[in-house]
């Protein structure tokens, strides 16, 4: 999985009818502490992310269909999940942590439309209330 | 995914079994902001309209093949789209 900003969308009327109704996001890669790293990729979005939001992009192709149940579907690359907040062990790259703790978390006050299919695990998120963000640690 | 332009065709008429009657094109993959990146490659056209001039997506790898009609064929870059727009928070590049 890696770590992106959505930058941008794509769109597009000839296509393989996979991606037929599918929203599909420009997302430039990024480090952890939110700095660009090198490259974009296209993705279908399966969350309802928007523009200057950090996901978690899935490249992989058998997971990719898996999600989408689309066994002979030419689709690689989804976003799964949006991210709150990325954190680093300290001595494991601290000063990127700390730099970038700001552009990492995504402000989430405002109401977000789900336009898009949801997975089961985030679906009663808009249901909850408000908590502290989970931190995640990387090793 | 990623972004390219279509520049050329590639015409071969011995092909491996499979491979009859797709169109073989010449893509540039594209940064995000349009400027070529990398070398061109050749890309197996899914959606049989790309032409060339053409603003595409692709995609790669064992997903390429699954994009075409018969999904065990030797490919490895596929056009599975034609794009209309590309919008960023800076405009379209």
């Amino acid at each position: 999985m890696k770590l992106a900003r959505v930058v941008g969308t794509v769109t597009s009327t000839i296509n393989v009818p996979v991606y037929d109704g599918r929203k599909l996001l420009l997302c430039d890669l990024v480090g952890p502490d939110g700095s660009p790293a090198d490259g974009y990729l296209i993705a279908v979005d399966t969350v309802g992310a928007g523009a200057g939001e950090t996901v978690l992009l899935m490249d992989e192709g058998n997971s990719a269909r898996q999600i989408l149940g689309a066994s002979e579907a030419p689709v690689r690359t989804l976003i799964v999940g949006i991210v709150d907040v990325v954190e680093v062990a300290p001595g494991e790259g601290q000063a990127e942590a700390q730099a970038g703790a700001a552009p990492t978390r995504p402000t989430r006050s405002r109401a977000r439309a789900k336009p898009g299919p949801r997975p089961g695990q985030q679906a009663s998120r808009a249901e909850e209330p408000p908590r502290r963000p989970r931190r995640r640690r990387l090793a | 995914m990623q972004l390219a332009r279509v520049v050329g065709t590639v015409v071969a008429s011995v092909k491996s079994p499979g491979l009859d009657g797709v169109a073989l094109l010449i893509v540039q993959p594209l940064d995000r902001g349009l400027a070529p990146v990398g070398g061109t490659v050749v890309a197996a056209d899914a959606v049989q309209m790309a032409g060339p001039g053409e603003l595409v997506y692709i995609v790669a790898a064992r997903e390429a093949a699954l994009a075409m009609p018969e999904p065990f064929v030797p490919v490895d870059h596929a056009i599975v789209g034609i794009v209309d727009a590309v919008t960023t928070a800076e405009g379209s590049p």
